[in-house]
Order: structure tokens, then sequence, then C-alpha cells
């Protein structure tokens, strides 16, 4: 715990300039835009000429979200993410492009975040935790219903479930870029687990008092907007992190991990079962860490072609439907 | 982490108009891009190169009337990051530099020329965008990235979250005011609830701020109607590429090429 | 001749099922300046965002002499200009020169006629340096100023003001009556500041309950302290 005041200043996940290597960097570029060509489609179907004030405001909103503090321990405290609040209230794909406008000005304006490191800077805050958030937001209130009490446990699930996947994408990028970068993995997924009851507790409690003080703001968005196409992106990319993850870190196993938990001084026993049981793997006849990028490559490329699928299943079924969202050509 | 203050995005060193402040904000975006793209191609532990660049970044600002001093000043937000890069000392294998007391973990000197490179190049790259900043208007800056063909909503909703960042962030700010005039023992640290108690208040705050944000929106949608939006927001021509645009880049690019391929094969 | 402002039966309820309007009926003549009052909740807002199209209920509503239509939308919302209460909702744009040259650009006009009628408008309510500045950080009264200009700009023939002197300091009020003291042209304005109505409108229409209930001049009304007393209004 005592190292949590120092990660608490990382939560923001953004990463600077200088550590991503530039493959690395560009494929995240190539990513987010394919998304964000994909997003800016459906933002203009489903808002029309009310998404530029709708939108911009609402990413001023994030910006002052998270300018109130969260007290936690001693003088350190925490502040709200959002990417899953701004999704269950606005909707999936409205909420990726206040979340990219985010990420973007953080990186221009304040340089949170490098100018060559956007690409996955987005892909990490603004796609993966929006649409997570969606889908498991989603999930959750079908299995248990329509209630306060399912509100509130999808909601916390959501919130959680976002902080956590993007902040172990952000370590198996720091890892793909530098195996020195390895313990980032472990790091960032651990201490975001944490970080990530506290985003938990406010988009639960903010939830609770939209849906309160005005019911009308939370379900006007519910039907709205390709909810089909965000769960299959957000399955597609939860798969691509998955393997990513599961590459980079065997690629360098047992050498990496172990030098994980003596750095975070859980090498006791505790672990060394565990280790001695996961086979020494890395792709044949390669180096660990190009192993790992080729892994991130081909995880990237899969989510790329089911994006790439998607939308065009979604153009198609499209085509047949009468086009009531034409009032704004943009 | 955005506890910057409305001035510092309006630095009176905007008001420059020698040196590079005086370029295309195109450009500019594009050369602050080219200048980090370059340091990340350079092969780590080439220390004398990143001086090198560093020193042409602080003669280019000195040129455009803004001090090293204050770029360095505000680099300084961009180190926590660093403690990210921390491992790198322990987990490359390599020479042992010097081994920790009590842990007993060995730093190689392989990975702390790794870290300082990553750290290096990192600090180097966070002054190029502050000097990108420092030397171009928010309004210029949106302008320019839209020329660059970044997606017109993308940059006209970026214009809205710019003009309404400090009024939703004093909104903010008044509902920080009154939980503090509630709760007066907050501020030490400890008490004003429960954790739980407190998490539940800080959300109620982000709650009632999105729906202020929200019916914010409505308004001002409706007072773009009465001037005659129709769904595009349309900005006059403000700048042309002149010919010290075309040959700063031309210098730009040739100096990158040359020092890439210096750092790789001499 | 026909009336500037011709609103007859207007009546209109918000999604919620609250009924904001109910029978609106009203007129102001050409070059009068006409003070709208009323307590809150009266409808008042609502009334002035349908008289250029901004809100559409069951009813009519002309504006020098067009109907308020689909087709005619463009050309009413070039007619009427609209100010709002919370210059912050008002002014939208990253600069002054955005916000003011928003209106004409969006009307189509040439890029030069745009910045002349950008200048012009500033001049007009006195801040010709602004044109460069942030809105965030000028005070409420120069938003105020700034707001009456984004839709001056646009050259209209009606202004239609929602609580021009809300929130103003007592000099930035007087210089705000006295801007529109001067403006010449026909005025709608909405306001909770009597003295300002008995100062600079000869004509008054008192709102309650999504109803105009009294149409008149002012001094008249002014006079029936009966009736404003039954309508939650005060003698200056």
């Amino acid at each position: 715990m005592i190292r949590l005041p120092i990660f608490l200043n990382v939560a923001a996940l953004h990463i600077p300039d200088g550590f991503l290597s530039v493959p690395v960097a560009l494929l995240g570029l190539l990513l987010a835009l394919i998304v964000l060509a994909y997003t800016l489609r459906q933002t203009r179907d489903l808002l029309g000429e009310r998404q530029i004030p709708l939108l911009g405001v609402m990413a001023a909103f994030v910006f002052a979200a998270q300018s109130i503090n969260f007290p936690v321990l001693g003088g350190t405290s925490g502040h709200l993410l959002g990417g899953a609040l701004v999704s269950i209230v606005v909707g999936p794909w409205p909420a990726v492009l206040v979340m990219t406008v985010v990420v973007g000005l953080q990186a221009l304006l304040f340089q949170d975040g490098g100018l060559l490191a956007i690409g996955w800077n987005i892909v990490n805050m603004a796609v993966l935790a929006v649409l997570t958030g969606a889908l498991t937001f989603g999930l959750l209130k079908r299995l248990l219903g329509s209630g306060r009490t399912s509100l509130i446990i999808a909601t916390m699930a959501a919130a959680w479930i976002s902080v956590v996947l993007s902040a172990t994408a952000t370590g198996v990028e720091l890892a793909a870029s530098d195996s020195g970068l390895l313990a980032a993995v472990p790091a960032m997924a651990g201490i975001h687990a944490i970080i990530g009851l506290g985003e938990a507790l406010i988009t639960g409690a903010a939830v609770i008092l939209i849906a309160r003080a005005r019911p009308a703001i939370l379900y006007q968005n519910q039907d709205a907007g390709d909810y089909r196409a965000a769960y299959i992106f957000a399955v597609g990319l939860i798969i691509a992190l998955a393997v990513a993850t599961f590459s980079v870190l065997s690629s360098s196993l047992p050498d990496g991990l172990e030098r994980v938990a003596l750095d975070y001084g859980f090498a006791d026993r505790a672990l060394d079962p565990i280790l001695r049981i996961m086979p020494d793997y890395t792709l044949p006849g390669i180096e660990g860490n190009i192993g790992g990028i080729i892994v991130i490559i081909g995880g990237a490329i899969l989510a790329a072609l089911l994006i790439l699928l998607v939308g065009w299943l979604v153009r198609h079924r499209q085509s047949y439907r009468a086009t009531s969202g034409e009032s704004s050509r943009i | 982490m955005i506890e910057a203050t409305n001035t510092d995005l309006n630095s009176p060193k905007t008001e420059s108009q020698s040196g590079l402040a005086s370029l295309d904000p195109r450009s500019k975006i594009l050369l602050a891009c080219g200048f980090i793209l370059t340091l990340s191609l350079l092969p780590p532990g080439e220390f004398l190169i990143y001086g090198l660049l560093l020193i042409v970044l602080y003669i280019s600002a000195s040129l455009s009337d803004c001090s090293p001093v204050y770029l360095v000043r505000r680099s300084v937000i961009a180190l926590p990051f660093a403690f990210a890069a921390v491992t790198l000392l322990f987990t490359i294998p390599g020479e042992s530099l010097l081994t920790l007391p009590i842990l007993g973990i060995d730093i190689s000197v392989e990975g702390a020329i790794r870290f300082a490179s990553i750290v290096t190049r990192s600090w180097i790259s966070v002054q190029a965008a502050i000097l990108l900043i420092i030397l171009t208007k928010v309004a210029d800056l949106m302008w320019g990235l839209q020329g660059l063909h970044t997606p017109a909503i993308l940059v006209s909703v970026a214009g809205f979250t710019y003009r309404y960042l400090d009024v939703l962030r004093s909104e903010a700010s008044r509902l920080r005011t009154a939980r503090q005039a509630r709760s007066a023992t907050l501020s030490a640290g400890r008490g004003g609830g429960t954790l739980l108690w407190r998490a539940r208040v800080t959300g109620w705050m982000v709650g009632s701020l999105m729906i202020r944000s929200m019916e914010r929106s409505e308004r001002i949608y409706n007072a773009m109607l009465a001037r005659g939006y129709t769904g595009e927001v349309k900005t006059l021509t403000r700048f042309e590429l002149r010919s010290r645009d075309y040959w700063s880049m031309l210098v730009a690019a040739l100096t990158a090429v040359i020092i890439i391929l210096v750092a790789h094969f001499l | 001749m026909h009336h500037a402002i011709d609103v007859s039966d207007l009546s209109f309820s918000y999604p919620d099922g609250r009924q904001a309007l109910d029978g609106v009926t009203l007129s102001v003549a050409p070059g009068q300046k006409t003070a709208l009052v009323g307590p809150n909740g009266a409808g008042k807002s609502t009334l002035l965002l349908h008289l250029n199209g901004v809100l559409r209920g069951e009813g009519s509503i002309h504006v020098s002499g067009l109907e308020v239509g689909d087709d005619s939308i463009g050309a009413i919302r070039a007619a009427v200009g609209l100010v709002f209460q919370d210059p912050d909702d008002q002014l939208f744009s990253p600069t002054v020169f955005d916000d003011v040259a928003f209106g004409p650009i969006h009307l189509g006009f040439s890029e030069d006629e745009v910045r002349k009628r950008v200048a012009d408008a500033l001049d007009v309510v006195e801040m010709q340096d602004y044109e460069n500045r942030v809105p965030f950080h000028l005070s409420i009264g120069e938003k105020k100023r700034i707001s009456i200009a984004t839709v001056l700009s646009m050259n209209p023939e009606i202004l239609v003001l929602d609580e021009p002197t809300a929130g103003l300091d007592p000099r930035a009020r007087r210089n705000l009556i006295t801007l529109l003291r001067d403006l010449d042209m026909t005025m709608l304005v909405s306001t909770h500041d009597m003295a300002m109505v008995s100062e600079l409108f000869r004509q008054l229409a008192v709102m309650d309950g999504g109803r105009i209930v009294r149409e008149g001049r002012t001094t008249e009304i002014l006079a029936d302290s009966d009736f404003l007393h039954r309508h939650g209004l005060e003698k200056p």
C-alpha cells in the first residue's frame, strides 16, 4: 500500500512519448483511426446536428468531473476517469467520441499523454474503457433485470472492469515496446484493481443520482445506437488483449515474472508453484520481445478485421432501413 | 490529473510572433510531431544526440521569445510516469552496476542506460509538446488540426470542450466548496465519514454536474439554432502556408533524417 | 402594415407534459420596444424560444410578415436576433471573433462581409478590441454586450432579449440600458428589472401561468397596484 500514492499519480494511464517503440505507436494510431472512422458515422446517424454541442459539453464535463477529487488515505486522493459513466449515460458510440476528445485535449493542452502515443491512449481510455464498460453494463442489466439494485451492480462492475482492462492494456503496450517493462503489466493491472474500486463507487453513486433526479436522461439513450456493434467490438478487443497479455507475459517467463514478483515483494512461496506450472512459452525461433510485438500486431489486426466486418454488416443493414437521421450532412 | 489553471492555457507567450510562433499552425503541429518521432526513432544510449536535439529545441524556443526555463518548469508534470520505467533498472540482464542494499537486487549497466534513455527522450518530447501549445493559440491549433484532415466533427467538439472546460470546472469547484463547507475535517485528510460515504458524496457531485452539463448543452444547442446552425460548424480561413513554412519543414525533415542515420550507423 | 411580431393563440407543452404556454396572443409594432414581465415559470423564456422557431407549438406566429414554419426558418432566424439569458450559453465559440462571426457565416455571407459585420457589431457594443479574447475571461457585463453583438452581426429586424440585466452590477446595468436605448430597432425584452421597464419601455406585456394577462402602456399598468400585486410584481 505504500506504493499507492505514487501509482495514483499515474492512475490516469496516459502513456507519454518516449515509452512506446515507433512500430507499436504507429499500430495504435492505425487502430484508433479505424475505430474513430466507424464511430463518427455512428454518432452522426444517432445524434445528427445535436452531437457537436452535446458531445463537446460532455467532454468538458469529464475534465470537470476529474477535477473533483476523492480523498482516499492520508493526503492521497483519487478521481474519476469517466469512461464507463459517459458510456452508460450517453451510449457507447457517443462516449467513444467524448473520451477521444478528452484524451486528445489532455495530450495537446496539458501534455498529459504523448503526441505519438495518442493512438494507444485513445484505444485504452476512449475505446477499450468505454466499450467494455458498455458490454459489462449491458450483459449484467440483461442478466439481473431492471431494478435499482441491478442498476447499481451493473454500473459498478462496468466501471471497475473498464478501468482494470484499460490499465492492463497500457501495461501490455509498454511491455511490447520494451521487454524490460514487462513488470508494467501486473503492476498496472494490480494497482488499478484497487483504483477501479473508487471508480466503481463514484460511478455507481453518480448513476443512481441521475436515475433519481432525471431518469429521462438515463433512459433516452438506452435504445439509441448500435449496441450490438459496440458489444462485438468490445469482445474483439478483449480477445486481442487477452492474447497479447498472455504472449507478452509468457514470452519472457519465468525470468520476467519472477523479477516482477521480486520487485513487488510478493515473490514468496505463494507464487512459486504457479510459476513452475506455467510453461516456458515463447514463439518458436523468435526472441521474446519481438514475439510480443508480433502477437500484439496480430491481435490488433484481428480486432481491426472485426471492426471492418462489423462496419460492413451495419452499413448493409442500414441500407435497408429508412434513413431518418439524414438531417445533417457533416 | 489536470490541475493546470486556465491561465496556463493563455500564457502571454502565445502573443509572440517571432521564430516558430509566426508559422502556420499546421506547420507547427507537424514540426512538433516530427521532432518527437525523430527522438523515438533514435536508439537507446545516444545521449549526445538527445542533448543535441534538446539544444535545437531550446534555440527554437529562444528564437520564438519563449524561455527554456519555462519549458523545464512545466515539463515536471510529466515526471510521475517515469516510475513506470523504474523496473527497467532491475529487469534488464547485464553487468552489475550496483547492488541495492537490504533487497539484494542488482541494477545492471544496460538497465540503467535503457531507463535513462526512455526517461530523457520522454522528457524532451514533453518539452516539444509544451513549446507547441505555448506558441499556438488553442483556437489556431484547432484550426490547424482541421487543416491536417482531422475530422471536422472531432475538431468542432474539441472547440466546445475547450470553451466549456473552465465554465464546468468552476461549477465543479463551487460544488467542492459546498462540500467543504459542510464537512470541516475533510481537508485534514481524515474524517468526513467513511471511505464509502466519501465516494458516494463524490459520485453525487459528479452526477449532478453531469445533469447540469447535459441541460447546458441543450441550451447551447438552442442558441446555435437561433443563429442559423444547421449541423456544421463553419470557420473562416485563418492562415495560409507561406514559403517560410515550406522551408522550415524541409530543413527540419532533412536534419531529422541525417540525425537518425548518424545515430544508427556511426 | 403588418406587425413586427404577431403571435396568436400559441400553446406549447414540454415532452414531460408540463404546459408552458396556454393560448398566448401578443403583438409588437415595428420600431416599438416592449417589455415582457411576469413571475418565474410564467412561460416567458418558452415564448421567446418560439419567436425564431427553436421551439414549435400549436397556434400561429408571424415575424415581420413571415409565418414561422419549415420553409421560412432561415429567413426568420436572420430576422430575429435572440439573446439568451446566460451569456455562457450564448457565447459557445473559442474566441469572441468566432462567436460574433457564427451567425453571418451560417447565413452564408462572404469572408469579407463576415469580417465587416463582426467589426461593425463589436463597434456598436463598444467591444472593438475583444476579437481575440476568450469568452471565459470576460466579466458578465462584457459577455452580455458581446452576446448582443453576436446577433447584431446578423442584422436582425427584431431584437429579442431574455433577462439582459440579470446578474449585472449597477455600472454594467447602466451601460447596458444605455446600449438598449441607443439601439434603434424593434425589441421584445423579458425581464424582472421593473426599474428598467419603467425607464426604457413604453409598452408592457404581463405574463402569468402561460398566458398574456395584460398588454398595454407601461405607465398605465404600473399604476394599477392591485393588478401588479396579483401577479407577483412590484412597482419600481
